[in-house]
């Protein structure tokens, strides 16, 4: 559920279909101005709240990874 | 918890809006991009000329996605920072930027602490530029050496309200770490050396390094700690490309001021 929610977000931000879940920032999908909007549109759809810590290249460059850090966030609440 | 996300930028006052043809910069960055705003009213206490209230700005983002952006904002000011007072360090595996510059062939060292060999001119920022180990030692993909006449307050700004992490201090010298907001979330070093004039005033638009550049997840309130040091200017937009970002900056005119920006999402 929230892979998907996940997924529109960064197509929202980025403005175009998703067409891969690895290598986001690598392949130039996110670059780190859309990475700092996409942790504003997490933090507004699911109520995190995200550090300077989160901000890591592993963290952001697969849909996997942001899951689970979205996950991780959700857990602390 | 610091409101400051990490670096984005570094700003510098410049007598040219782009950098030369050959430029060794021009191997690390993506073509510039141009913008121009009024900025008149909440730079006013930051300029020493009238006349450069219009902020024509060139960015150049970092083609490795590895160095903050480098802004340069053309000034027509004819008081410099001293080029002693502020510089750019890489590390080793950059070597090559320094192709075609003219070399001082120094080893210089900063309070005893920081050595830089390979010390070169960049004419067209200006800015001194070398090389230290002291960035692969922390990690570091870039950074950068200024000198304050106040270093507790500096260290206050980078340490307690920036974010930084610091490394080394002591009553003339303060080393940090901070992460840039760029594609790699790299690591940039701060170096901060005790020296000036107190008394002498620097400005936005003296030509050299003028501001740090960083990325906040909201505009921040200026600490109690840090209110005789510093002032704020009102508040002011920012439109690069399709983004749109709100800022403020947090300046004392003696050293770097602080440029710091979130997004605008209004």
């Amino acid at each position: 559920m929230n892979r998907e929610k996940i997924k529109a977000i960064i197509e929202e931000i980025t403005g175009r279909a998703l067409e891969r879940e690895n290598e986001l920032l690598g392949s130039g999908i996110l670059d780190s101005m859309m990475t700092m909007m996409l942790v504003g549109r997490l933090e507004e759809e699911f109520g995190l709240n995200f550090d300077a810590e989160d901000f890591t290249h592993h963290n952001f460059n697969s849909m996997d990874a942001i899951k689970k850090l979205v996950s991780d966030k959700m857990n602390l609440l | 918890m610091s409101e400051i996300l990490g670096l984005s930028h570094l700003i510098f006052s410049s007598p040219s809006r782009i950098l030369q043809g050959g430029s060794p910069l021009e191997k690390l960055f993506f073509r510039p991009v141009f913008e121009s705003f009024d900025h008149s009213e909440p730079k006013k206490a930051l300029l020493r000329l009238k006349t450069d209230e219009r902020t024509n700005l060139t960015l150049y983002a970092s083609a490795e996605g590895d160095l903050p952006a480098i802004e340069l904002i053309p000034s027509k000011c004819e008081i410099s920072r001293p080029l002693t007072s502020y510089g750019m360090i890489f590390p080793e595996n950059r070597k090559e930027i320094f192709d075609g510059l003219q070399k001082f062939q120094l080893t210089a060292k900063f309070a005893e602490k920081l050595s830089f060999t390979k010390v070169c001119i960049l004419e067209e920022i200006p800015s001194l530029i070398a090389i230290s180990p002291e960035l692969e030692k922390h990690s570091c993909s870039m950074g950068a050496w200024i000198q304050v006449p106040n270093i507790s307050s500096s260290v206050d700004f980078f340490a307690n309200f920036a974010g930084s992490k610091i490394i080394e201090q002591t009553e003339d010298y303060a080393l940090f770490t901070i992460k840039v907001m760029n594609k790699k979330f790299s690591t940039f070093l701060i170096s901060i050396f005790k020296g000036g004039n107190s008394g002498q005033n620097f400005y936005n638009d003296d030509i050299g390094l003028a501001a740090f550049g960083w990325f906040a997840k909201k505009i921040p309130q200026i600490p109690e700690k840090l209110t005789n040091s510093y002032s704020v200017s009102p508040e002011f937009g920012i439109n690069i490309k399709d983004k749109k970002f709100k800022a403020v900056f947090f300046y004392d005119n003696k050293s770097q001021s602080n440029e710091i920006m979130v997004m605008d999402r209004t």
